[in-house]
């Protein structure tokens, strides 16, 4: 076969402008996904709920005229398709459409993902940081005991729901809320509700309030991305480049910092990319377990109030968070791997 | 330096495999069996002992109405493991399917299975199944397994797709071809045979993240419905007396991560075997 | 003098499934100042755990035992620190596989430059860059600066080495370790980096440890050759008198594999395949073009053997690609038994596929692992759809064909050796008795000691089936003992055809020539005195087409033409012509 390896080295510029194009390309399929993904969803919330339910089931009947206003109100009327488009049409002015009770989602969806935002990220910076430090240096240590330890232990934790992490953390720390008689790590909620703190007291309370859903979040996390950092560390660790690197002079430990990382870190990009959408679903137990009020309690009543439009709204944020954190993957992947920008 | 013909070795000498296929053995024979030796069924009731901590008589204590939570616990293991087992295999066949044929025939076919998989993966499943939920309130626990498997098999389909399209320009399978042998012979001569131990080991791990969705789901009340039990439901029931009662909810719970890890070890052991051939 | 290496009852061993697997076992060696080593043997007989347990390199599981001594010092026990300050200055080494032993993501300016900094901690980034750039140009890349800024996967195999040789220089080391350093090349490029060493040596006084299972590398570049069998020293001397006499049958085995013999002579018979204006295209990214095949005519008859040679990269795997397709090809026409293949329907087709059957480069991927030796045999007979009875008697008979015993048919091809399974790959091509063998390099995957038997075997089956081969190849002197005709291709077209005898032994084209010239040969003095006629360059980017010969920029006859001839090749694309007994295709070689 012919060698296709001789491409001529790109001159600077063409390089770069090559390379802006490809980042751009990447975002245009990865809000496409986004699009598509709500619209799944859209349209499963419309074919399988029935927001008028609870009207019909009352007593005495409530008549037909009230329900098909109620329908032609929540634009039932129409089919799914447009329906949903009506709805997205809406969305870059900021209107995201009205809730079965009446109100607008837009009243609260920011708020929402606000508590969202800052329970979710903490957590799964802290993971991505952790898994990959905890990986590395299992692999640095394979076949030790700590290596064995820390990799039995993912394996547990990754066996725990996060459900069930959260409600165990709080068992483990109950005896120490008790002993000093206050809630160092209160359990509930985002803040100390009517409390009047200010300034740094306030900044406290909150962060003493993030500390037990942050490690819910985080430890799952830190463990399924520990798993394959780790795995892919052990491989660049038999690679012959680093034992190349060594048989010019290099010493062991040089040799991984300057060729090692940066080889084992291009694989992680595409991991978190593509499983940060599945870690969403630890943010959503945590909101309820520790009653934070975002995006993901928000569309579990959603569902059980039977809403497609708050369904949609928080899907969509959290597809767009997806697709910003895919967008970032995009990045670290090209920064770290020149190859991807030619 | 190549060392010619390495012995290989039976899989089952791992400690992995070993491990978790006896777990799993002994969870599936106490959840099948353990019922029949026990003095009470999981629906018995018994208001003079409400809630009380493990004693003799009742080894992990009682819950609400006082039904026994050993046996709640085995009568809700065998429901998730039963969902667990169905979805897994669901899966693995679904995956199975679509990573062959995308892998294997390429061009459009492949692009359109990979940009469905894509979509999946953008949301967690499990939000997916949840929004469905509402219409299946009265639906058989079998919708379940079908709908777990329909947003569970997109990551084995990926790892399926990708080894068929390695296998897809390896010699053997390049020579079949030249020989004239068909599509359909050179999947299931060349590339099923060639992906059978990855199915295993993937069916084997989708059993734990099956029984982990069912609980998930269950949990919020989108899963097994009353008056079934499974162990979802019944950590889901416990959450709630957590602080107080921590046996209801402690009980359930270690069922579940001695089912999910066992799946998990036993999956873990069954790939390093793999791996190593 | 006192030796710049040695070795003495040096014992690696690995940890093994089933106990420790002995890698070397009690070997001991001596490397002069200046000097040139070769370690031959074939793969696990412990070459290259030797020279990994001399750069300190070996991995943590392995045990090593006895003594290296480097200018002296001892080597072995030493910590990882101790030893990075001789790797790569005292001793240097470099790897097999140039694209895996450079990191991908780090530009190969930048890889020579640490070469630099790691043993002169103050040198400081710009001097350690400029002096990278400068060992760049000395191993002959040119426009080295800008190119040091470019990353491996844009260099060709060959540029790859150059860069390693550049960093094993860096740091002028009394002794320059080369594992394999040419077996991933061809052989025009062999020739360039194998000259490429003797200059580094010559340049910085190096001695060289060399580890290759090509005598022919040792004859052209070595003073002493030391045979390894299962990790022991068998014999060791001087490169000329042990290859005149070798004391040990490994040596022996090693030399008669590579000996020449007049390829057979047999009378052609009926057509069977003709290829006429085969062009085949392919587009690696938008925009660019590559024309693979570019106007090749061919013909086999019955019982004849035609061998295409030439670079990796030329066009020889695509050809017989596009016949063994059995499609209508791009442009032109193939023809087998006289039927054009583009006119063929589905039935046709699968009932000539009987007739013309393929073995494959690699035995160890293009048979199934998971199938029994028998099951392998067996699959064209029960594609084609063969009684069952028959198909039972067919591979038992076909076993004893290609030297196998009968209770090989049950067993897997992991636990045959390399030799064994390219034996059932041949059996699997000849089950359906076919008319036409496509063969595509049946040997290089293989031990150098087998080769020769293994193309032996199959010039007996031609012979006693009166089968008709096209065979793709790069080894010239196994390609003279075992076909009667031979067309060099380079850049999708044929640059000359004919007999064997005349085209390998008299070659008339410049580029066949350059080409039989870098061609290893053991005669040592023979070998010695080829250097001069080393090709230049390589095979240029597949994309553009240089006007004219395409051969031009590399050929060095046309650097010798006069001005009003190098015209003719500058503007003319060269047409086959008849030059006695044979085609060629360019404008400056006269009928004898």
């Amino acid at each position: 076969m012919l060698d296709g390896e001789r491409h001529v080295a790109l001159s600077a510029p063409a390089g770069r402008a090559r390379l802006a194009a490809g980042l751009a390309g990447r975002v245009a399929g990865r809000v496409a996904l986004c699009l598509a993904a709500v619209l799944l969803t859209y349209t499963l919330a419309a074919l399988s709920f029935d927001p008028l339910a609870e009207l019909r089931s009352t007593q005495p009947p409530t008549p037909q005229a009230v329900l098909d206003a109620r329908a032609a109100e929540l634009g039932l009327d129409l089919p799914v398709l447009p329906r949903f488009l009506r709805w997205l049409s809406g969305v870059p002015a900021g209107d995201f459409g009205v809730t079965v009770d009446g109100h607008a989602v837009a009243d609260e969806v920011w708020e929402r993902a606000g508590t969202s935002l800052r329970l979710f990220l903490p957590g799964s910076v802290l993971a991505v940081l952790l898994g990959v430090a905890v990986g590395i240096w299992g692999a640095l240590r394979a076949g030790r005991w700590a290596d064995k330890i820390s990799m039995a232990a993912a394996l547990v934790l990754l066996a725990v729901p996060v459900f069930v992490l959260g409600t165990l953390l709080k068992i483990l720390w109950l005896p120490v809320n008790e002993a000093a008689g206050t809630d160092l790590l209160p359990f509930s909620g985002e803040k100390t509700p009517g409390s009047d703190l200010a300034g740094w007291a306030a900044a406290g309370d909150r962060l003493r309030h993030l500390v037990l859903p942050t490690v819910a979040i985080a430890l799952p996390q830190i463990a399924f991305y520990s798993r394959y950092q780790r795995a892919a560390m052990l491989e660049v660790l038999h690679s012959e480049f680093l034992r190349a690197a060594r048989a010019r002079g290099l010493t062991r430990a040089r040799a991984v910092r300057r060729h090692g990382l940066r080889m084992a870190l291009i694989p992680m990009t595409a991991l978190v990319a593509f499983s940060f959408g599945l870690h969403l679903a630890g943010g959503v137990f945590t909101e309820r377990i520790f009653g934070w009020h975002g995006l993901g309690d928000w569309m579990m009543s959603a569902i059980e109030h039977q809403d497609a439009m708050v369904v949609a709204t928080s899907t969509l944020l959290m597809a767009v968070l997806v697709v910003v954190v895919g967008w970032l993957a995009d990045l670290a992947l090209v920064l770290l791997d020149p190859r991807t920008r030619s | 330096m190549t060392a010619a013909g390495t012995p290989r070795r039976r899989p089952g000498r791992r400690p992995g495999v070993v491990l978790g296929s006896c777990l799993l053995v002994a969870l599936a024979l106490a959840a099948f069996a353990g019922p029949l030796f026990l003095p009470y069924t999981h629906t018995q009731q018994d208001l003079a002992t409400v809630l009380s901590a493990p004693s003799p008589a009742h080894p992990l204590g009682t819950a609400r109405l006082g039904e026994d939570v050993l046996a709640l616990c085995l009568r809700g293991l065998q429901k998730s493991l039963v969902i667990g087992l169905l979805a897994a295999v669901l899966t693995t066949v679904v995956s199975a399917v679509v990573g062959t044929v995308a892998g294997y025939l390429g061009g459009m076919v492949d692009r359109v299975l990979m940009a469905v998989v894509d979509v999946l993966l953008v949301l967690p499943p499990i939000l997916v199944v949840a929004v469905v939920s509402p219409a299946l309130r009265d639906q058989s626990w079998l919708v379940l397994v079908l709908l777990i498997a329909g947003f569970q098999w997109m990551l084995t389909a990926r790892v399926v797709r990708a080894r068929a399209r390695s296998l897809r320009s390896s010699g053997y399978v390049v020579a079949a071809e030249n020989m004239g042998a068909s599509s359909a012979r050179v999947v299931t001569r060349h590339l099923l045979p060639q992906m059978a131990p990855l199915l295993v080991v993937d069916c084997t791990l989708n059993v734990a993240s099956a029984v982990l969705a069912e609980a998930g789901l269950s949990y919020f009340g989108f899963g097994v419905q009353a008056p079934d039990v499974s162990l979802g439901t019944l950590v889901s029931a416990g959450t709630g007396s957590a602080l107080t009662f921590p046996w209801v909810f402690l009980a359930p719970v270690g069922f579940l991560a001695a089912t999910v890890l066992a799946a998990a070890v036993l999956g873990e052991g069954l790939r390093d075997d793999e791996g190593a051939r | 003098m006192s030796p710049v290496l040695e070795i003495r009852d040096l014992t690696v061993a690995f940890r093994g499934r089933s106990g420790p697997v002995t890698a070397v076992d009690g070997l001991s060696l001596t490397v002069s100042p200046g000097e040139a080593l070769a370690l031959v043997g074939e793969s696990g007989s412990g070459k290259s755990a030797t020279a990994l347990a001399v750069m300190g390199l070996l991995p943590e599981t392995a045990r090593v035992r006895g003594s290296v001594l480097l200018a002296g010092r001892e080597l072995l026990g030493r910590s990882d620190r101790e030893l990075s300050r001789v790797r790569g200055r005292q001793v240097a080494m470099v790897h097999q596989d140039p694209l895996g032993a450079l990191t991908p993501v780090v530009p190969v300016g930048a890889q020579v430059a640490e070469a630099v900094s790691a043993h002169h901690p103050g040198i400081g980034r710009r001097a350690a860059a400029e002096r990278a750039v400068a060992l760049l140009d000395a191993v002959g890349i040119a426009s080295a600066r800008t190119r040091a800024a470019a990353l491996p996967h844009e260099f060709s195999g060959g540029m790859r080495q150059r860069v390693a040789i550049a960093m094993a220089m860096a740091n002028d080391p009394d002794l320059i370790i080369a594992d394999e350093p040419t077996s991933a090349l061809d052989v025009t490029i062999q020739a360039q980096i194998l000259d490429l060493l003797d200059d580094v040596r010559a340049r910085t006084g190096a001695a060289l440890l060399l580890i290759t299972h090509d005598l022919g590398v040792v004859a052209r570049s070595c003073d002493r050759v030391a045979v390894l069998r299962k990790g022991s020293l068998v014999e060791e001397g001087g490169v000329a008198p042990l290859f005149q006499r070798p004391g040990s049958d490994d040596l022996r085995g090693l030399l008669s594999a590579r000996t020449t013999a007049a390829g057979p002579e047999r009378p052609a018979g009926e057509p069977v395949l003709r290829i006429t204006g085969l062009r085949r295209q392919f587009s690696p990214r938008r925009g660019a073009v590559v024309r693979a095949v570019d106007g090749v005519d061919l013909d086999v008859r019955a019982g004849q053997a035609l061998a295409l040679i030439g670079e990796s990269g030329c066009g020889k795997t695509t050809v017989l690609r596009e016949i063994v397709g059995l499609r209508a090809p791009q442009t032109g026409t193939v023809e087998l038994f006289d039927r054009d293949v583009s006119g063929l329907r589905r039935r046709e087709r699968t009932a000539l596929r009987e007739r013309v059957q393929m073995v494959m480069q690699d035995p160890t991927s293009s048979l199934n692992p998971t199938m029994a030796v028998a099951d392998i045999i067996a699959e064209p007979l029960r594609v084609h759809g063969w009684p069952r009875p028959e198909i039972r008697a067919r591979t038992r008979e076909l076993l004893e064909l290609v030297g196998l015993s009968p209770e090989h048919a049950e067993r897997r091809p992991g636990q045959l050796s390399g030799g064994q399974r390219q034996r059932v790959a041949i059996a699997r091509a000849l089950a359906p008795r076919p008319r036409l063998v496509l063969l595509d390099e049946p040997v290089s995957a293989l031990d150098t000691s087998l080769r020769a038997e293994i193309m032996d075997l199959l010039t007996g089956l031609r012979a006693r089936f009166d089968l008709a081969f096209l065979m793709v190849s790069h080894d010239i002197p196994l390609t003279r003992r075992a076909v009667e005709r031979v067309a060099v291709m380079y850049l999708g077209t044929i640059v000359e055809a004919g007999t064997a005898a005349d085209v390998l032994d008299h070659p008339a084209h410049p580029y066949t020539r350059a080409l039989v010239a870098a061609t290893p040969v053991l005669d040592v003095q023979a070998a010695r005195a080829r250097r001069a006629a080393v090709l230049s360059g390589e095979l240029p980017d597949p994309t553009g087409f240089p006007s004219g010969c395409a051969f031009r920029p590399r050929c060095p006859l046309y650097a010798e033409l006069s001005g009003v001839d190098r015209a003719v090749c500058a503007e003319e694309p060269p047409k086959p012509r008849q030059v006695g007994a044979r085609q060629v295709a360019c404008h400056h070689v006269d009928p004898p």
